[in-house]
């Protein structure tokens, strides 16, 4: 079956189809009934003058020779020349003489008694051509423009009284060439204004992919101009509009991250540079050589710690979650703490891990990858060991609510001002304050790494802080034995 | 001349700095733009070295505030090298441009360039009678014959005082202007340093190169 590929040709040819049948059924029926009606009002008048002539007949044949029915009449005895054509057809227009209503009357030997086409131009075929075969109801034949009814008349006779019919069957012709024209008409209109409407219609899918085909990765500010649409034709637009701008997006974001990656890394470099230019620029101490060797390698641990943080990231982003095994977070979290003690004792800062009061061990499960959960909370613990001050206290408490668990890491440091609180988990962000710090390259994407490790976890991070008071890192993770089927496997 | 260089990388600020001094310039630093734009505000530097990246305030937004009362050379030093960054700053006002990591003789090359735009000498060699300055290359020669000249052996700073002096030919140049222009904080105050300079280079090319002006200062004559 050949399948139209065109949506545009598939709408007319359907649309073609329905008109057509629509039409043909009309222009059909309307025939089809007003043939039916004429030639039932014909049969009917055939019918009722047949009535009148088997009365007339039968007057004749008592008044003659009191003859009973049965027997076979003969001509001599009746006078045929009284019969006369019923006045129910009297009154009309007609062209012709043999055009006029007529009547026949046949013996039951086949001979013509009486006829009253005698005079006719053209005979009808009762006196043309055979006899009609007579029977006790009312037989209708037709023949090319005539048509007949029939009858067995009183003494074995056969009544025949007809009609010529063409003028109603030249009427009914034209009724159906000019049905057929009308009908043709409107088809065509219809046609034509199909075709217009669908082309007017789906030219909005030409615009759409117009602007699609415009749209290239320098060119991702176009938009499809929805105001004129159509409601469905909107909707479409409208959601493509919001694909374009999500792909601008993440273009920026990325262009916006290589930027600053690259900005990073050539700090350092032009530190080494810089040092190394000026050592051999002419003969120096050897004091002077160890400071420049201790300068580049500064600047080389700062690289590596970015090449490593940029790493992570990248890895992140491209995160299979097919890896996740079920892994008991509160011992992470301690293990997390027991590698931080000695951080936290080098800046005299006292580390405490506090456990809600919970059920049983593994309530606390969740689905993930247990180097990226040592990585999340070992950056936010960093991270507040060295922004507390000396003697300051850092807790890390685990809760249990709902079907999360909820990690905090709080500590008693310099806080975080209100607007950057949107901003520090972004990548390459640091807060001025940690910039102007001598000594700790801070790359600014150690917060970024944990909330890619944690929306890949299907978790979240969130800080609650004030200046000079302290900060509350508050790390939610679902827990696996609250999964239902589905969600496990959206996240595998 | 005195340079103040703005860069919040202690690295790369000390190195930046050793390699001016080394290379006969007077050197004040700032580590954030609030300060650097204070210094710069405050003290007419023959050329400043801003880093575009600062805390505190914006490097871009350091310009902007100086350009609007001083014009003095700048020199900007960035990481980003899209040609967006190098529009926006040298549209700020920035009169060159130098992405990192860079050489440091690139660097001290475009200092000369920026110092020299600004005092109006387009050709690097200023003459003064046979002593001639080159400022390019930062030599002082004297011409024996129109084709025989011989290489006056000068320190740095010792560089920097002709250099200075030759710049402003036919002006007289204070004492406290040298001192301020050839030493920075790094020093004592001792402002006979300044004697002491002169009658070094004087030794090096002649009486008659700088005039002294008793209790004003000093004029190389026209």
């Amino acid at each position: 079956m050949f399948r139209c590929k065109s949506l545009r040709l598939r709408i007319q040819l359907w649309h073609a189809v329905v008109l057509v049948l629509v039409v043909i059924g009309f222009s059909g029926t309307t025939y089809f009934l007003v043939s039916q009606s004429t030639l039932r009002e014909i049969d009917q008048e055939l019918e009722t003058s047949l009535k009148v002539l088997q009365i007339e007949v039968s007057s004749l044949l008592t008044i003659a020779a009191n003859a009973d029915n049965e027997t076979p009449v003969s001509s001599d005895s009746v006078d045929w020349d009284t019969l006369r054509v019923p006045q129910t057809f009297a009154g009309r227009r007609l062209r012709y003489q043999w055009e006029q209503p007529y009547l026949v009357v046949f013996s039951a030997s086949g001979i013509i008694l009486a006829s009253s086409a005698e005079g006719f131009e053209h005979q009808p075929p009762a006196t043309r051509k055979s006899m009609p075969k007579a029977s006790d109801t009312v037989t209708f034949r037709r023949d090319k423009g005539w048509r007949e009814a029939s009858q067995r008349g009183p003494g074995q006779t056969t009544l025949v009284v007809g009609r010529y019919i063409g003028a109603e069957q030249r009427g009914l012709q034209s009724l159906a060439w000019t049905l057929f024209a009308v009908g043709g008409v409107l088809l065509g209109i219809g046609l034509i204004g199909g075709w217009l409407v669908s082309k007017n219609a789906l030219r909005p899918i030409q615009r759409i992919s117009d602007v699609a085909e415009r749209i290239s990765a320098d060119r991702l500010g176009d938009r499809i101009d929805i105001e004129q649409m159509d409601d469905e034709l909107a909707g479409l637009g409208r959601v493509l509009n919001q694909t374009f701008s999500r792909l601008e997006e993440a273009f920026e974001r990325q262009s916006r991250f290589t930027a600053d990656a690259s900005h990073e890394l050539r700090t350092p470099l032009s530190v080494m540079q810089t040092h190394q230019q000026l050592a051999l620029a002419k003969p120096r101490t050897q004091d002077e050589y160890a400071e420049t060797l201790h300068v580049c390698q500064r600047a080389t641990k700062r690289m590596t710690q970015l090449v490593e943080s940029l790493l992570c990231l990248a890895r992140s982003d491209q995160s299979q979650t097919t890896d996740f095994q079920s892994i008991d977070i509160s011992q992470v979290v301690a293990d997390t703490c027991d590698r931080m003690r000695v951080l936290a004792a080098e800046h005299r800062v006292n580390l405490n891990v506090r456990s809600s009061n919970t059920a049983s061990p593994d309530a606390l499960c969740v689905l993930g990858d247990r180097g990226q959960l040592c990585q999340v909370f070992g950056n936010v613990l960093a991270n507040a060991i060295h922004h507390s001050s000396s003697g300051a206290q850092v807790s890390v408490a685990i809760a249990h609510a709902a079907n999360e668990v909820v990690i905090s890491i709080e500590d008693q440091g310099v806080g975080i001002a209100a607007e950057h609180h949107g901003k520090i988990f972004d990548r390459f962000y640091r807060v001025d304050s940690d910039r102007a710090r001598t000594g700790r390259g801070g790359s600014g994407l150690g917060l970024a790494i944990c909330r890619s490790i944690l929306v890949t976890h299907r978790g979240t991070i969130e800080v609650r802080s004030k200046p000079d008071v302290g900060s509350v890192f508050a790390i939610r993770l679902p827990l696996s034995n609250q999964l239902g089927p589905d969600e496990q496997d959206a996240i595998n | 001349m005195r340079i103040l260089t703005v860069e919040d990388d202690p690295d790369l600020r000390s190195g930046i700095v050793q390699t001016l001094r080394e290379d006969g310039y007077a050197v004040d630093q700032a580590a954030d733009g609030d300060e650097g734009l204070h210094r710069a505000l405050a003290w007419d530097y023959d050329a400043i070295i801003l880093d575009i990246m600062l805390p505190k305030l914006d490097g871009h937004q350091v310009l902007l505030q100086l350009r609007r009362r001083k014009q003095t050379p700048v020199l900007f030093l960035t990481a980003r090298d899209t040609v967006d960054d190098r529009v926006e700053g040298l549209d700020l006002g920035a009169d060159d441009y130098l992405v990192k990591p860079f050489d440091l003789s690139e660097m001290l090359a475009r200092l000369r360039s920026i110092i020299r735009r600004s005092h109006a000498i387009a050709d690097p060699t200023i003459q003064v009678n046979s002593i001639v300055v080159n400022t390019a290359s930062r030599t002082v020669s004297v011409i024996e014959s129109p084709d025989h000249s011989i290489s006056i052996e000068l320190s740095p700073r010792e560089y920097a005082l002709v250099e200075m002096l030759v710049m402003r030919r036919g002006q007289l140049v204070t004492r406290t202007y040298i001192y301020d222009h050839l030493f920075d904080d790094e020093h004592d105050s001792m402002s006979n340093l300044v004697d002491v300079y002169v009658s070094r280079i004087r030794r090096k090319l002649g009486k008659t190169f700088v005039t002294t002006r008793r209790g004003e200062g000093y004029i190389v004559p026209m």
